[in-house]
């Protein structure tokens, strides 16, 4: 961009200026920032293959709740991709049978990063058999 | 002005002044950037955005502000050297006004890998730091920096006025751009809504540098200017830029990504609004 040399002296005579230290600190700072992060997602992009998402659940703890229990789960994507609207479905088993089923959408569950979230079922997961899994996602 | 004698004490009120400055540049950060924290999609573009497209688009803030620190930094400069540290030094503050913002609300928790907590600043401290560099003619103080801006801004060459309107064009649409409802809205309309959107955004801006001539702001062409020589040379190839540019950003956030050509164009235009208003409205917001 063009500049006015005769506009940069006359505003030179106003004022002299000392620059801060903290001022050069402030920038290099800056500097380091933007090349930190510009370097940091380039480095992400150029390495990482884009794999689907690699959905696991564990389950945190099983807690009593109102008309009946409340299971805490996080779930984990370690996939390159990022998972939307990811359907978690958690079903007790008696035996073979399909006591009861609960379903929940995270909206997200982003590449490399954990969620947490809960189920809430009628029947005592601790004496049955309990299984979380996530039945689909949509890529965002 | 700082004869030997009183070197120390213009040192300590060097540093007490930079110390305000970065204060008010804080506070400009987050006025400006304030809608974009509060927008979900910008939380959750950090984790599905492209990441070329992130560094591309954190590169190119860089020049933009330095750019933005010659007409109107949030302090006076006097070399291309002071430009740049005062353009770094916006993007640390806005780095941090967004990190801390996005630590209030929550966004940003420990559980998050770094590079989620990363991308979430980063794509925010873009819009901050301009907030930061634009404090200065935010919220004014100094009337002899004010004076100076002004001067430059109106003496600004027809290559800095482009520049200008570039500047303006990012500033208005940036807090619009990632939300859902660009594409949405582009999805309501018809085709006639959008060659309709497009010529009232053209008068618009038309207006704008019509209104500006009236006033003296363009110190470029002749006052006595033909309307098509304005006409082409300000709000034709200003339009050009506002699309240039709104199309820049929805790809940027891929808004539009797999949307055949006439719909990725309908959201531009659409974009192209607020972006138009920005860019023909530069002089007054800048």
């Amino acid at each position: 961009m063009p500049k006015e040399k005769s506009d940069k002296q006359e505003q030179g005579a106003g004022r002299q200026k000392n620059v801060p230290v903290g001022e050069w600190i402030v920038a290099v700072v800056g500097l380091i920032l933007v090349i930190g992060s510009i370097s940091l997602t380039l480095y992400r992009a150029l390495t990482e293959e884009s794999t689907p998402p690699v959905i696991s659940i564990t389950v945190d703890s099983i807690l009593p709740a109102e008309n009946g229990f409340l299971v805490r789960f996080s779930v984990q994507n370690t996939g390159n991709q990022t998972a939307a609207d990811l359907n978690i479905e958690g079903v007790l088993k008696n035996g073979e049978e399909i006591a009861e089923t609960s379903a929940m959408t995270l909206t997200y569950a982003p590449a490399h990063s954990m969620r947490e979230g809960g189920l809430f079922f009628t029947k005592n997961p601790n004496e049955l058999d309990l299984q979380i899994r996530s039945t689909g996602y949509s890529v965002p | 002005m700082s004869s030997p004698s009183k070197n120390v004490k213009s040192e300590k009120s060097d540093a007490r002044r930079f110390f305000v400055d970065l204060s008010r540049a804080f506070g400009g950060a987050i006025l400006f950037s304030f809608p974009l924290l509060m927008t979900m999609e910008m939380w959750r573009l950090a984790f599905y955005m492209d990441g070329l497209r992130l560094a591309l688009f954190t590169l190119l803030t860089i020049p933009l502000l330095i750019g933005l620190s010659y007409y109107d930094g949030f302090e006076q400069t006097n070399t291309v050297k002071d430009d740049v540290r005062e353009a770094f030094i916006a993007y640390a503050v806005g780095f941090a006004a967004s990190t801390l913002v996005l630590i209030l609300f929550g966004v940003i928790t420990p559980e998050m890998s770094a590079n989620e907590i990363i991308g979430k600043i980063s794509l925010q401290a873009v819009a901050a730091g301009f907030g930061a560099m634009l404090t200065q003619s935010l919220l004014v103080i100094d009337d002899e920096t004010e004076k100076n801006a002004e001067k430059r801004k109106r003496s600004a060459s027809y290559g800095g006025q482009l520049f200008l309107m570039v500047v303006g064009a990012m500033f208005l649409s940036l807090s619009v751009a990632p939300t859902e409802e660009m594409v949405l809205i582009s999805y309501q309309m018809t085709y006639w809504h959008t060659a309709a959107l497009a010529g009232v955004t053209l008068l618009m801006k038309y207006g704008f540098v019509y209104a500006a001539k009236f006033q003296g702001h363009h110190k470029v062409h002749a006052p006595d200017e033909s309307f098509l020589s304005l006409f082409l040379r300000f709000t034709v190839v200003g339009y050009a830029i506002v699309l240039l540019i709104s199309f820049y950003i929805l790809w940027t956030f891929g808004s539009i990504d797999g949307l055949s050509f006439a719909e990725k164009l309908k959201a531009t235009i659409v974009l192209g609004f607020p972006a138009a208003i920005g860019a023909a409205a530069s002089r007054l917001i800048l």
